[in-house]
């Protein structure tokens, strides 16, 4: 299959074994693993700091909301000004909870039978939803870090196939012909568990922050749930 | 949602692939790190030996060459093809013949070289050479009754030298005659070239003048160290060889007297070396060129000639080449080391195995042939000279 394998096995011993020569002198499909690993590994960090950012900037809100919350300032107020723009994370949750108990309120006959499930589905979905963008793209990461050691495993083994190919056309076992081929061989591996060791690591701590983050915004839609429910109370009551 | 994200690690992927490509540190040759310096053995110089075992054996081998070689040394005593007749010459001779050529080469040296050359020269049992006048006057403190100044052993003070001597004798015929000239030559040069190195920087003024002259020296020098060497193998009486090679010293003495220079001596060396490796039909003068150590870290110095024979010599007893090697001109070369005890440690392991139908059957019976004849005798307190020895098998100079 390969003249030009052998040729370039021949002719590698006095080449420099940069990592860039190495990736130059290696077979086509090396070449595409690593650049797939390469792009993967992009990807990846890509992932990863879009979610740190994401949720170092939720956590934050999370914590100015609650405390804006239970500072003892009027609901409405706060729904006027939250109302307006765009929300994430426990906001959303707020507004999406108050819209519902507005809206049941606004007729000349409050819809209060059912309110309570009714703002109690509105929050699940709304929580839902943020825990959907906190969990998004995790399974990319989750995958690049299981499957890029095996891709890159098959560019090593390719590429010592290949090398192999490559001795048997020069019939030379000196070791200093093979070692260039498998060297390049190696480089697809060490890529490979470049890109997927901090996606494992990664995965691992993004998504239990994710749960986090998830499980908070559950005990604030129980408690604001419980508020509510109060309130719904009372008025039938009254 | 990915906005911050793709930037920065797009940014931080480049900023990899820039290490990569910039500074990333390279992956520095291993050599350093494992590459024991081999003792370097080559067969050739037991070919002679051989010969006059085979001889022995089948009177064939013997009858046609040495009458041949034996008629062709004397004739040519200009000194050009001292390697190659002189090797099939009979070894008793040799003992002096090995001094002498030396003692040319080293003696001219300057001042500098007698303080470095102070090292014991190695005591050799030979009866014909007591003329102490020959050494350097440096040299007369020295206890040592022959202060020879053989640039190889040098270094080491050799008290036991004579039971070595003994040993390669057991071993059997250890020292083939000519083929040891050469080599010492050239490290007696090697010596050499250090020894100008240094004295270059004091003497840098008188460099390029003398060069051509002492080109033209160099030849005449070499030529009358080889013929020195030839007469002496060539069972010329001892008493001549040191005539001789007295001559030869004087000569070089004067010569090096003169000028002293670091360039004009690696002239001299490379012509050595190249005659040595292009000026015989045998490979044997070719290996000889390549003896030495190869890194330069460990003296090889330290292993005198007749050692290193009397290994070679240990170790063809049992080798068995295959049939048809020698033919097939094809040679490999195994690298093993060895414990104190002189036993193999680990398993001989061919360097590089010829591509030849062969070769893997040659390697296999090199590697046997180390196995089978093992524990060496080797001087224990060189341990360090051969703990890793490279050894080249050549069949065609096994028959």
């Amino acid at each position: 299959m390969n003249p030009e394998v052998a040729q370039a096995a021949l002719a590698a011993p006095h080449v420099d074994m940069t990592l860039l020569s190495m990736f130059w002198s290696a077979h086509i499909v090396v070449k595409l693993v690593m650049l797939g690993l390469f792009s993967a590994s992009v990807w990846c960090w890509a992932i990863i700091v879009d979610k740190l950012f994401l949720f170092m900037k939720t956590r934050r809100q999370m914590d100015n909301f609650e405390q804006v919350f239970w500072s003892g300032q009027s609901l409405e107020d706060l729904y006027r000004t939250l109302a307006s723009r765009a929300n994430h994370g426990m906001p959303a949750l707020f507004v999406a909870a108050m819209r519902e108990w507005k809206r049941s309120h606004e007729g000349g006959r409050p819809a209060i039978g059912s309110l309570q499930q009714r703002i109690d589905k509105v929050m699940d979905v709304t929580i839902g939803r943020e825990v959907d963008r906190f969990q998004s793209n995790l399974l990319v990461l989750a995958t690049i870090g299981s499957s890029s050691p095996f891709i890159g495993l098959f560019g090593t083994v390719w590429g010592i196939m290949t090398a192999f190919q490559g001795i048997a056309a020069s019939k030379n076992t000196s070791l200093a012909v093979v070692a260039p081929g498998i060297a390049e061989a190696l480089l697809a591996t060490a890529i490979g568990l470049v890109a997927a060791i901090p996606a494992v690591i990664a995965y691992n701590k993004l998504s239990s922050d994710a749960g986090a983050l998830g499980g908070r915004l559950e005990t604030f839609a129980d408690e604001f749930s419980a508020i509510l429910s109060r309130q719904i109370d009372e008025r039938q009551a009254a | 949602m990915i906005r911050p994200g793709l930037p920065t690690s797009a940014v931080l992927h480049v900023a990899l692939f820039a290490w990569i490509l910039f500074a990333f540190p390279q992956p520095k040759p291993l050599e350093d790190a494992v590459v024991v310096d081999a003792m370097p053995i080559e067969f050739v110089p037991v070919a002679a030996t051989s010969q006059i075992r085979l001889g022995q054996k089948t009177a064939k081998p013997k009858d046609e060459i040495a009458p041949k070689d034996v008629k062709q040394a004397p004739k040519e005593t200009d000194g050009t093809r001292a390697g190659t007749d002189a090797r099939e010459e009979p070894p008793p001779p040799m003992p002096e013949a090995k001094p002498t050529p030396p003692v040319p080469e080293a003696k001219p040296t300057p001042p500098q070289k007698v303080a470095e050359l102070p090292k014991p020269p190695e005591p050799k049992p030979e009866p014909p050479k007591p003329e102490p006048p020959k050494p350097e006057p440096v040299k007369a403190p020295e206890p040592k009754p022959l202060p020879k100044p053989e640039p190889i052993k040098a270094p080491e003070p050799k008290p036991d030298l004579p039971k070595e001597a003994e040993k390669a004798k057991d071993v059997g015929e250890g020292k083939p005659p000519v083929v040891k000239d050469p080599p010492k030559d050239t490290q007696a040069l090697d010596k050499l070239l250090d020894d100008q190195k240094k004295a270059d920087e004091k003497k840098a003024a008188d460099a390029k003048a003398a060069a051509d002259a002492k080109a033209a020296k160099a030849a005449a020098d070499k030529a009358a160290a080889d013929k020195a060497a030839k007469v002496a193998a060539a069972k010329a009486a001892a008493d001549k060889a040191a005539a001789e090679a007295k001559a030869a010293a004087d000569r070089a003495a004067a010569q090096t007297a003169s000028t002293a220079n670091a360039k004009p001596f690696a002239g001299q060396i490379s012509d050595v070396l190249n005659k040595n490796a292009t000026g015989s039909s045998a490979g044997a003068q070719a290996k000889v060129a390549s003896l030495g150590s190869p890194t330069g870290k460990l003296n090889v110095t330290h292993m005198t000639q007749s050692e290193t024979d009397a290994l070679i010599g240990q170790i063809k007893r049992c080798w068995n080449p295959p049939i048809g090697a020698a033919e097939a001109a094809i040679k490999v070369t195994l690298r093993f080391s060895l414990n104190q005890d002189g036993t193999l440690n680990g398993s001989p392991e061919p360097i590089q195995t010829p591509q030849h139908p062969l070769g893997v059957g040659l390697a296999r019976s090199a590697q046997r042939a180390l196995i089978q004849c093992g524990p060496y005798r080797m001087p224990a307190d060189k341990f360090a000279a051969w703990q890793s020895v490279e050894a080249t098998f050549d069949p065609k100079d096994i028959f």
